[in-house]
C-alpha cells in the first residue's frame, strides 16, 4: 500500500512541476542551445534504441537478446552527448540565439574607415 | 479481477486525477493499439504474446504529454495485464513526431510453471496428472518509452510505440495503432 502511495505521489508531482517552468526559464534554456542540445541527446538515445531494436531479428529467440536495447539506448545517448558538444563547440552560432548573426566585416571598421590590410602590394606609375 | 488488482488499478486511476482540472483546456488523446510482448521475464513468462489495449493522454500544452493506459494479452498459460503511466515528450523533426518518455506500470502477470524432480521427471499430482505452479503476481515496474507518430487525417494519427521495462524485468512491447487528439487547433503544431 506505501508503494502504491507513494507511485500516485509521483505521477501527481510532474503536473505542478513541469508546467510551472516560466517562460522566462524556458527562453533562457532556448538561447544557450540547451533545449536543442537535449532534443539531439534524445533523438541520439531513440536512433540507437531503434537500432537495438533492429537487431533482435536476427535471432530466434529475440527475448533473450533484449539487453541490446538498452545498449544502443546507451550508445546513442552518448553518440548524442558527444556529437551535440562538439557542435556547441565548434557551431555554437547554429546552437546558439543568444549570439546572434556573426559579424559582418563593418564591424571591424572604425569610423567608416576600412582598417588597413595587413599585406598591401600597390603600383604607382 | 481479484481485490488486490482492483486496488492497484484503481490507485493508478486516482492518482491521475489531479491532472484533469488543471488542464481542462488542453489537447486530449485517446488511442487503441495492437502489438506484442517480448518479455526477457519475470520467470515463467518467456512465449511472445499479442497485445491489445488503449491510452489516453492530456498535453501539457508545449511538447509534454501525461499519459495513462491498459493493455492486456494471453498465451496460454500465460495472462498479462498492464496498467501503465508515463510522460512522454514530442520531438518534432520535419514531418514525423518522434518521442520519448519515461513512466510507470502495474502489471498483473498469472501464469502455470510445469514441475519437474531432480532427475527430471514431471511430478504428479493426486489423480495423477502433471502438476503445475501457479504464479499470480502483482508487479510494480518501470520503463523507457520511444516511438514515432505522424499525422493521417483530421484528428487522426498513426503511432508506433516501443516501451522497454527496464523493472521487474527487461520486457519489450510493441505497439502500433492509432491515436484521436481532440482540442487541438493545428495538427502537429
Amino acid at each position: 500500500m506505501k508503494l502504491l502511495l507513494s507511485l500516485a505521489l509521483f505521477l501527481s508531482t510532474p503536473v505542478f512541476g513541469a508546467d510551472t517552468l516560466s517562460g522566462v526559464a524556458r527562453e533562457q534554456l532556448g538561447d544557450k542551445g540547451l533545449r536543442r542540445q537535449a532534443t539531439m541527446i534524445l533523438l541520439g538515445g531513440l536512433a540507437g534504441g531503434a537500432v537495438g531494436l533492429s537487431t533482435l531479428s536476427f535471432y530466434g529467440r529475440p527475448q533473450d537478446r533484449l539487453s541490446y536495447i538498452p545498449v544502443g539506448i546507451a550508445l546513442g545517448l552518448i553518440g548524442g552527448t558527444i556529437y551535440s558538444t562538439y557542435q556547441m563547440i565548434n557551431n555554437p552560432r547554429e546552437m546558439r540565439t543568444d549570439l546572434g548573426e556573426p559579424p559582418s566585416r563593418a564591424v571591424w571598421t572604425v569610423g567608416n574607415e576600412v582598417s588597413p590590410p595587413l599585406l598591401q602590394w600597390k603600383m604607382d606609375f | 479481477m481479484t481485490t488486490p488488482h482492483r486496488w492497484a488499478g484503481w490507485a493508478l486511476i486516482f492518482s491521475l486525477l489531479p491532472i484533469l482540472p488543471a488542464h481542462a483546456d488542453r489537447v486530449k488523446e485517446y488511442g487503441a493499439f495492437l502489438g506484442d510482448i517480448v518479455p526477457g521475464g519475470p520467470d515463467g513468462n518467456e512465449e511472445i504474446i499479442g497485445i491489445g489495449g488503449g491510452r489516453f493522454g492530456i498535453s501539457s500544452g508545449e511538447a509534454l504529454t501525461y499519459e495513462a493506459g491498459f493493455l492486456t494479452g494471453a498465451q496460454a498459460p500465460v495472462i498479462w495485464r498492464n496498467f501503465f503511466a508515463d510522460m512522454r515528450f514530442d520531438i518534432p523533426v520535419q514531418d514525423i513526431l518522434p518521442h520519448v518518455g519515461v513512466g510507470l506500470d502495474v502489471i498483473h502477470f498469472q501464469t502455470k510453471i510445469a514441475q519437474f524432480d531432480d532427475d527430471n521427471h514431471p511430478i504428479l499430482d493426486a489423480s495423477g496428472n502433471q502438476y503445475y505452479r501457479e504464479i499470480n503476481k502483482i508487479l510494480i515496474g518501470a520503463h523507457v518509452l520511444g516511438g514515432i507518430q505522424t499525422h493521417l487525417v483530421g484528428p487522426a494519427w498513426l503511432r508506433a510505440d516501443m516501451k522497454l521495462n527496464i523493472i521487474p524485468a527487461l520486457i519489450l512491447t510493441i505497439g502500433v495503432g492509432l491515436e484521436f487528439r481532440l482540442g487541438e487547433a493545428k495538427p502537429g503544431a
